[in-house]
């Protein structure tokens, strides 16, 4: 399907209001058919769990501001995205964010990489190392076991266990 | 759907609008009892079902077909596919498609344009099937079960296959038959003896979720109560927690739930418990929008997983199975708990154990 096709689809029971503003964030953002998908997929799941319309949750003022903010469309539609799957993914994203934050704050150094699983699903986590020498490779391996041992990584596992 | 009083002897769940007959078949004792339950509904014979057109799915609810199948009605549970643990179970199919319209159901996506309710009207065919294969393997014990593509009793008041299917069941030293349902219909069940090769189980949920997401099924309370009587009767019961749906008030509901199965069912006559997270195959999440855009059963915090469907993120869904099973043991104590459709990861951080290999935890479950 089209964009124009999607729009006409899924958006015919929304108020006047909400489409037309659907509109002004699809010519100024210029989202793909399946970007767009998405898009509605999200608006009406708030508004159905919120028990709102689809036109309330676009006005939401990180979402307006970010229509005009600076960067190209893509860029924008990236941040656009990532402000509405906030609000449809508010528990999830949360516990996203606690993950970033103990990474951050486990500081493994520039040569590892602890990259959380998509979505939290599946509970395994990929552990990068890049090295040039041994020398190197010794120093993050070092890393990660003073992390381990001194039980960050534990807590790691933990935030992904429950929520 | 039309609901009729009930009687003494036949409660009937479902009367369709109308009843196609394929031709050949019409004096196939299933066809002959239909016809005797609900001498009212008017019967059309058909020539060739493949005729019929589909595309509306309620619709097709609401009409009936006789017709007889002539493929393979025993096949392996889908739920062992792609990195989920299995628990070695077989599908015996006697009916397609359902008269109750449960928002989640995977038959919207699975059955979307089939043209009516069909009823496989010989089942003996069926029974000779799974006969040779009980006999080629005395040594093993095998699980099957009839609802799949189907409720397993919502057409008993009008087919009465459960005159049929408990005999040959009970007869069977190697075989449990399992028969699913959201219904009470368990009148004919109840003067049967099934000699303990029968599970009669119960999907359930706190009456919250139901009256959101089981649109159409017999409320809670009298599936317990046909849970007593089939207990009283002889039967195993099982239990399916499943899908565990998220809602105000779900540990409450659950916990809840709980105890009144504790109450209506001695724990010695449990056979199981299962429990399995709400998950919707992308397919069925698009015809879902489609026929329910209002439902709140899209809007959870659901995401895809390693089989494509979405469930509930997955800490967040370990943390429901946590809890449920809690009360699950509190109030169930030593009944086997499992997981369906789930990821040998899940599975272990649910019960802290892997699951254990599908002929183990199949041939445990049969030995209830």
């Amino acid at each position: 399907m089209t964009r124009d096709e999607i729009l006409a689809a899924r958006t015919a029971a929304w108020p006047v209001e909400a489409r037309s503003a659907l509109a002004a964030v699809v010519d100024a953002l210029r989202p793909s058919a399946h970007h767009l998908s998405d898009m509605i997929d999200w608006l009406d799941d708030i508004a159905i769990r919120d028990g709102t319309s689809p036109g309330v949750v676009l006005a939401d003022p990180d979402l307006r501001a970010l229509l005009t903010a600076g960067g190209s469309a893509p860029e924008r539609l990236k941040r656009w995205k990532e402000r509405l799957r906030r609000l449809r993914y508010p528990r999830l994203v949360a516990r996203e964010r606690v993950l970033a934050d103990h990474l951050r704050a486990m500081e493994c150094g520039p040569t590892v990489g602890i990259t959380p699983p998509p979505a939290l699903e599946g509970g395994v986590v990929t552990v990068t190392i890049r090295a040039r020498s041994a020398a190197e490779l010794a120093t993050a391996v070092e890393s990660l076991r003073t992390r381990i041992a001194r039980g960050d990584v534990d807590r790691l596992f933990a935030l992904l266990d429950e929520a | 759907m039309t609901p009729l009083p009930r009687d003494a002897t036949t409660a009937l769940v479902f009367v369709p609008e109308a009843i196609l007959i394929e031709r050949g078949c019409e004096n196939a004792p299933m066809v002959r009892r239909c016809r005797a339950r609900v001498p009212e509904v008017p019967v059309t014979i058909i020539d060739d079902r493949r005729a019929l057109r589909g595309g509306d799915f309620a619709a097709a609810k609401r009409r009936l077909l006789l017709a007889p199948w002539r493929g393979t009605f025993l096949e392996h549970c889908p739920a062992g596919t792609r990195g989920m643990a299995c628990c070695n179970y077989l599908v015996l199919t006697f009916a397609s498609n359902c008269p109750m319209d449960c928002r989640y159901c995977f038959l919207q996506e699975y059955l979307a344009d089939n043209p009516a309710l069909t009823a496989y009207v010989n089942p003996e065919t069926a029974l000779a099937e799974v006969g040779r294969l009980l006999d080629r393997h005395p040594e093993r014990q095998f699980r099957i079960g009839t609802g799949e593509l189907a409720d397993s009793l919502a057409l008993d008041p009008l087919t009465g296959l459960s005159r049929e299917l408990v005999p040959f069941f009970a007869a069977r030293r190697n075989a449990l038959l399992e028969l699913k349902t959201k219904t009470d219909a368990v009148d004919d069940l109840v003067t049967l003896d099934p000699q303990g090769r029968v599970v009669v189980s119960w999907s359930l949920a706190p009456a919250a979720a139901v009256q959101v997401a089981e649109i159409g099924t017999t409320p809670v309370g009298a599936r317990l109560a046909a849970m007593r009587r089939v207990a009283a009767a002889g039967y195993k019961v099982g239990v399916h927690l499943d899908p565990l749906v998220e809602h105000a008030g779900w540990e409450e509901g659950y916990r809840d739930l709980l105890h009144e199965i504790a109450v209506a069912v001695p724990v010695a006559r449990l056979a199981w418990v299962s429990m399995g997270a709400l998950r919707l195959s992308p397919a069925l999440r698009t015809v879902m929008r489609a026929r329910f855009p209002a439902t709140p059963l899209l809007a959870g915090e659901q995401v895809a997983g390693v089989d494509g469907k979405w469930r509930d993120f997955q800490p967040l869904r370990v943390r429901m199975y946590r809890t449920v099973r809690g009360f699950v043991e509190a109030a169930l104590p030593r009944v086997p708990l499992y997981l369906c459709m789930e990821t040998p990861d899940v599975w272990e951080r649910v019960f802290g154990v892997p699951p254990a290999r599908e002929q183990a935890l199949g041939a445990l479950l049969a030995a209830r």
